[in-house]
């Protein structure tokens, strides 16, 4: 019971082992979008655990069209929407006068190396709605279409906060750029 | 990654394509934990999947049956009822009485037996009008004898004949005559009469078509009836009862009535032995300083904060009377009962044994005695006695009657029965909850008449 298949099937018939293979071989595929969509890594975990307990529940809806890491991230992110969906009237709430002028924003480009750790931190420290919708038009690459039917929100509302999440974002890689100079000087 | 090549965009993008992290051991422990009772219930399902749809009926016959049973015991005008159920059975019942003086007798059935006369000579008896049927009987030296008048168009002979055997009791058949204006004192023999009419064969069966009257006196045990105290396991209450009843049966169908008194009580009161008196005055003692040690007397109302417990003892200087003490408690938990059935049946017999299956409704009225003990300073006690009404009762019952035949009267009957109580009793008592379900046999005797 190694293949895919074989897995599926045994987790169709609710076999442990076939479930504990699952978990093993898509779980390190998934935990990162978890991290992405949370906060910190206990929500992270908890969203896993909830993911995968969807994903076994309704693994016989899996209809092998398309691919089963797709529809186990589907899961995982419709899952962590879900979380979220009933604050979303509140994430998502803006001035309009400021959407203009947010839309026009151009990020700048990064000047220098990031590692994993440092870009999940920053992720983990955007608000619950910019977040969402960075992940799932960058990350994910959704149209903003797509994202305002997920999130029940308009396309305007879609694009603004993205850019202001980029705009969070770069701001965030100055100010570690920044923290870094001052280190290396103060080392020098 | 390459700083001068990408935007933001790109920067997490690429940072975050095909990671793989892998997450704590203790995540796959709390799935699968919840997986257990998940895998449990999938494999029960599936047991049963084939069957979702037989299994659904089966409840759904169970909810329509007590649905109907519910529209079933209660009134509604345009719904089929039990009360209509009554209705209709009385009617029935008068109809098929009715009905039985309406037979004809072929006058045919009755003609050739006059060949057999003993006595007399051949007669014919083109007719009933003003004949009579005369049925002798010896008793020691002496003879009865029975007439009954027949009339064509109202009784068949073999009524008749029963009609005027059952007037001469404790003695054997020994002429038969039948009298008309043609022909007086034409005789025949029992033997000969049987013979003809095929009595002997059909001799109770013919009985049980008459209709006739009975009287029983009958007490009745009915337990665990009522109720169960919240704060014990068990308190149940028994009641006891003699009563009377009038039956009328006719073709086999039974309409019932009548009257029973009784109490029903708390039984297992009698069980605390030990009583604390409270408030003692030993040169004025009421009973309504005591109370049951398991404080579930309803004396415990009567508490005054400057207790005084004291353990009553038969020895104790204090001379009280204990069997009235205990009788003041069992009344506490009594209620007095009177109650009348309305029941209807049908009934079978064969030799000296019948059986008869009863349901009907029974209304009771209930009585609380309020009586108490009253001690004076000369120890003299005087017991007083207050019963009010506290409930009116209404039950449904399902009986099955065995009847044992002595002799033409008296027969012995046992009865049990099954009682369903439509309401509580204990309205104003919150500390029992009432058992609606309850069984009795109910054992008497029988009178015919």
């Amino acid at each position: 019971m190694n293949n895919e298949e074989q897995i599926i099937e045994g987790c169709k018939n609710r076999s442990r082992k076939a479930q504990k293979m699952l978990f093993d071989k898509y779980s390190p595929m998934l935990f990162p979008i978890c991290m992405r969509y949370t906060k910190s890594k206990q929500e992270a975990e908890d969203l896993l655990q909830e993911s995968f307990i969807k994903i076994f529940a309704n693994i016989e809806q899996y209809d092998e069209i398309g691919t089963f890491e797709g529809w186990l991230k589907r899961i995982v992110i419709n899952s962590a929407i879900s979380i979220h969906k009933q604050n979303f009237k509140y994430y998502f709430h803006e001035n309009v006068d400021e959407l203009n002028i947010e839309d026009e924003f151009e990020p700048e480009t990064p000047d220098f190396d990031y590692s994993l750790s440092d870009l999940m931190k920053i992720i983990n420290e955007l608000p619950d709605g910019y977040r969402i919708i960075f992940n799932m038009a960058v990350i994910e690459d959704y149209k903003h279409k797509e994202i305002a039917e997920i999130l029940d929100i308009d396309i305007g509302t879609s694009k603004s906060q993205l850019s202001r999440a980029k705009k969070m974002l770069q701001k965030r890689l100055t100010e570690m750029n920044e923290k870094r100079i001052l280190l290396a000087v103060n080392q020098n | 990654m390459n700083r001068n090549s990408q935007n933001i965009e790109n920067l997490f993008k690429q940072a975050f394509q095909n990671v793989e992290i892998r997450p704590e051991k203790r995540v796959w422990r709390s799935i699968d934990k919840h997986l257990w009772l998940s895998n449990f219930k999938f494999y029960i399902e599936h047991l049963f999947k084939h069957e979702p749809i037989s299994s659904n009926e089966r409840v759904w016959r169970k909810i329509n049956r007590k649905l109907w049973l519910q529209d079933y015991l209660s009134f509604n005008l345009s719904k089929f009822n039990i009360y209509y159920s009554s209705a209709a059975m009385l009617v029935l019942m008068m109809v098929l009485f009715s009905s039985v003086d309406n037979k004809n007798f072929s006058i045919s059935e009755i003609l050739p037996f006059t060949n057999e006369i003993e006595k007399i000579q051949k007669i014919e008896i083109p007719r009933f009008e003003n004949t009579k049927l005369i049925v002798a009987k010896q008793k020691k030296s002496k003879v009865q004898i029975a007439e009954i008048k027949l009339v064509e168009t109202i009784k068949p002979i073999t009524k008749a004949f029963l009609i005027a055997e059952n007037k001469i009791q404790k003695t054997e058949i020994v002429k038969i005559s039948i009298q008309n204006n043609q022909s007086k004192n034409t005789i025949i023999t029992k033997s000969v009469f049987y013979e003809k009419f095929e009595l002997k064969k059909q001799q109770n069966s013919i009985k049980q078509k008459t209709q006739k009257w009975t009287f029983d006196v009958y007490t009745k045990l009915l337990e665990p009836y009522s109720a169960n105290d919240i704060t014990k396991q068990s308190e149940n209450f028994r009641t006891e009862m003699i009563g009377l009843s009038i039956a009328y049966n006719v073709n086999n169908f039974i309409i019932e009535t009548g009257v029973a008194f009784g109490k029903t009580q708390n039984y297992n009161i009698q069980n605390d032995s030990m009583l604390i008196v409270q408030n003692i005055q030993p040169q004025y003692f009421r009973i309504d300083s005591i109370k049951n040690s398991n404080n579930d007397s309803l004396l415990s109302t009567n508490f005054s904060n400057n207790n005084l417990n004291w353990k009553y003892d038969s020895s104790d200087s204090l001379k009280l009377d204990t069997t009235s003490i205990y009788e003041v408690l069992n009344s506490k938990d009594l209620y007095k009962t009177v109650e009348i059935p309305i029941l209807f049946g049908y009934q079978l017999s064969q030799g000296n044994l019948s059986c008869a299956v009863k349901g009907g409704l029974i209304s009771a009225l209930y009585f609380k005695p309020t009586d108490y003990v009253k001690t004076y300073k000369d120890n003299s006690t005087e017991i007083l006695n207050r019963n009010a009404l506290v409930k009116a009762d209404f039950s449904f019952t399902l009986a099955f009657g065995l009847e044992y035949k002595l002799n033409e009267s008296f027969s012995l009957l046992t009865e049990p029965f099954y009682r369903k109580t439509l309401n509580s009793i204990f309205a104003n008592e919150s500390k029992y909850v009432q058992h609606y379900n309850s069984y009795g046999l109910k054992l008497g005797v029988r009178y015919t008449l």
